[in-house]
């Protein structure tokens, strides 16, 4: 478990944060509870489509959800929803989620999806995300046990020019993958754990 | 304030809020009684803020009354109609709350004495509560259009109570001749899913393209204003072209008049008959809301922005569609949210603390076909003496995108359903 001291301040003494248009004072608990109609309890999705957000690392939940805020990285709904937030909040709720246990995504193993997806896999990401890449890292996602739906909807993303890519090596990387590739390689990617 | 943030109740699993403060109420020297909290209704506010008042402090005893043992999920039941969903896959039952161990009385309230603090049910008992949540949804208001009652639901139906109700809307759909024009009756704002009834004309239209391409959509609509509308006409265009026809207030949309035996709508200028008749009355809150004195004059209860305490009633918290919560829409996520901060605000009285800062949001996915969603977002909070948008923040998709987002918008709309169902039933 990773503690910053400055976070621990923020998220349990509770700040004034003057400029926040929600509330004068952090009231953590109850500003992470919002996430949980999307996001699952304490950041474990139900869904295959979000992605869980529970036990990533407290710098990498924080620039991913300033970046989604500045619209430097593309967001569907996180942009919208995160634009009244401080620095204070996001600061506050990337301490929270990274202080929750991380579990990986359930789903069926389909066999033949799961050995292309692991050719893709030792093909293609490998080289940057490692092997298995199960663990919760300074300022990068933790993919291994992610759910397919989520690493999908990214890879979608990052095979479409028309839309900011976070990194332009992984850019690269991606863009010839076919939809059949980026199927079978995030159905392979969620059950990596 | 600060005991309140100083402990981070979910890292503790749930643990107690350490309940021996002094002069906390339930647990003076000894002689220790539980705090009782009682729900009545177990829609998407009642079965959160039940949930959540166990999760924050699992020393208070919990009681859910619900009339049905199964709840009908109506985000997505337009999904039914175009028949991409089954029912059952909205269905969810109690157990997980009652596993958690909340007491889930399935019985009707009908009554609230708010001086003795009790609940009376059908079969005669009575509940004590300290604490009471009163999330029962709406009813319709029949008395609003000329010549309408309830015994409309078995010739119109509504199925804006998902159940029964949508599933004899679909039979009729699927009884209509090729060529004949289903009408969508709007109710005046405030209703239940300000985009619903777009985006079931959407979904009536999903099925008409498949099995009776020559059908349309005629929908009379209360109001003059559309939810999410650039994103509906654009989506329409698009997939259902020339199929749906929006017939505002403002252009005679407004129907005034229902003469049940002709099945006959009559608005301002004009007449309207057809086989398939999706009549959605005007609301208003829940029988009970009103039995128990928590109504205003236009039929909602009117609430303390900061704890949904209600103003006509002490100790009692109106939450979901029934609460008049300023400028939040009447939706699942809504009713979620403000059970959350409901939640919150009862453990605190419970426990002799001050309400901590209330975050209320909203998001609403629509899905008008397997494969085209889109959404809006919006936070809010308690300004003054009512539930105000935060400025600017209330914001719906782009309407300029590349096709893939909308696909990716339908699936984060099924993990939103996936999630709030599992937040509020297991
Ligand atoms: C077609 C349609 C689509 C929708 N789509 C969405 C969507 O995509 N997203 C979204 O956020 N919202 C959506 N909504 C809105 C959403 O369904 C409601 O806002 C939400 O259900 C409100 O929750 P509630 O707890 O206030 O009431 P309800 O969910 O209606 O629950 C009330 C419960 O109380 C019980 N009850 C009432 N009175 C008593 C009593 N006296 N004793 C015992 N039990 C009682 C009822 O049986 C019921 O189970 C949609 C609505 C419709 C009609
Ligand atoms: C309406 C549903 C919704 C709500 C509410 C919501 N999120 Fe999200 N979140 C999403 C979706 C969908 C994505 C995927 C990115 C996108 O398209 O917006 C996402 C992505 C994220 C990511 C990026 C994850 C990654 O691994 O890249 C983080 C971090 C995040 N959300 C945090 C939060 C926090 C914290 C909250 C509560 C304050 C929250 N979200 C509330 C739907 C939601
Ligand atoms: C050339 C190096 C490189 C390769 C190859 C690569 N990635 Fe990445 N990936 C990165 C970097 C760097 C990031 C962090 C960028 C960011 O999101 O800030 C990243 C981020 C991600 C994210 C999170 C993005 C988000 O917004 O949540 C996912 C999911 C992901 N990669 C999946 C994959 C998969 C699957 C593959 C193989 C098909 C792959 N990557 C190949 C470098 C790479």
């Amino acid at each position: 478990m990773r503690k910053s001291p400055l976070l621990s301040i923020v998220a349990f003494c509770g700040v004034v944060a003057a400029s926040s248009p929600f509330a004068a004072e952090i009231n953590i608990v109850g500003l992470a509870n919002t996430c949980n109609s999307c996001h699952g309890m304490d950041g474990f999705s139900a869904g295959q489509a979000n992605p869980s957000i529970g036990g990533q690392s407290a710098d990498y939940l924080n620039k991913v959800m300033r970046e989604q805020r500045s619209g430097e990285r593309y967001s569907s709904v996180m942009g919208r929803l995160l634009k009244s937030y401080t620095d204070e909040e996001i600061a506050a709720l990337a301490d929270h989620y990274s202080r929750q246990e991380w579990r990986a995504a359930v789903q069926e193993r389909q066999l033949r999806l799961s050995l292309r997806g692991k050719r893709v896999h030792n093909m293609v990401c490998k080289k940057c995300h490692g092997a298995k890449d199960n663990k919760a890292k300074d300022e990068t996602i933790r993919l291994g046990g992610q759910w397919a739906g989520y690493i999908q909807a990214v890879l979608n993303r990052y095979v479409d020019p028309k839309y900011q890519r976070p990194s332009d090596e992984m850019a690269e990387a991606v863009n010839s993958l076919s939809p059949e590739d980026i199927e079978a390689v995030s159905h392979f990617v969620a059950s990596n754990k | 304030m600060l005991n309140w943030t100083r402990r981070d109740f979910i890292k503790a699993g749930g643990a107690s809020l350490a309940s021996g403060l002094a002069g906390a109420p339930f647990v003076a020297s000894g002689a220790a009684r539980k705090a009782r909290v009682v729900v009545i209704g177990g829609g998407y506010g009642g079965a959160i803020a039940a949930k959540y008042v166990k999760r924050l402090d699992p020393q208070i005893d919990v009681t859910l009354v619900e009339r049905n043992k199964h709840y009908v999920s109506c985000p997505f039941s337009n999904e039914v109609l175009s028949g991409e969903r089954d029912i059952e896959s909205l269905t969810f039952d109690y157990q997980g709350l009652a596993a958690r161990d909340i007491r889930v009385i399935h019985d009707e309230a009908t009554a609230v004495d708010p001086v003795r603090k009790t609940v009376s049910l059908k079969n005669g008992k009575a509940l004590e509560y300290d604490r009471l949540v009163v999330s029962p949804g709406i009813q319709f208001n029949w008395k609003a259009i000329e010549g309408c009652g309830p015994e409309m639901e078995k010739t119109m139906p509504h199925a804006w109570k998902a159940g029964e109700q949508t599933l004899l809307l679909r039979k009729q759909l699927e009884a209509m001749k090729d060529g004949g024009t289903a009408i969508i009756v709007v109710p005046p704002a405030p209703f239940r899913c300000p985009p619903g009834p777009y985006e079931r004309a959407a979904q009536m239209c999903a099925y008409f393209k498949h099995h009776k391409p020559k059908s349309r959509v005629l929908i009379l609509d209360a109001n003059t204003a559309m939810s999410k509308r650039p994103l509906f006409e654009q989506a329409w265009a698009a997939l259902y072209p020339g199929m749906i026809t929006w017939t505002p207030a403002s252009n005679s949309g407004k129907v005034l008049r229902v003469d049940q035996s002709k099945r006959t709508l009559v608005t301002e200028f004009d007449s309207y008959t057809s086989d398939v008749i999706n009549f959605i009355a005007p609301h208003k809150a829940g029988q009970i809301a009103h039995i128990a004195g928590l109504t205003d004059a236009a039929g909602w209860c009117p609430v303390d922005p900061f704890t949904m305490e209600s103003t006509k009633h002490k100790a009692i918290h109106v939450i979901g569609d029934a609460s008049a919560a300023g400028d939040m829409p009447k939706s699942a996520h809504s009713a979620g949210s403000q059970a959350k901060a409901t939640a919150a605000a009862i453990v605190a009285a419970i426990n002799g603390q001050t309400a901590p800062n209330p975050y209320y949001v909203n998001t609403c996915y629509s899905l008008v076909a397997p494969d085209w969603g889109f959404s809006v977002a919006g936070l809010y909070k308690a300004d003054g003496d009512k539930i105000a948008a935060i400025p600017g923040s209330v914001v719906i998709s782009p309407t300029d995108v590349a096709p893939f987002t909308r696909k990716e918008e339908a699936a984060f709309g099924l993990s939103w359903l996936a999630n709030i169902t599992a937040e509020a039933f297991s």
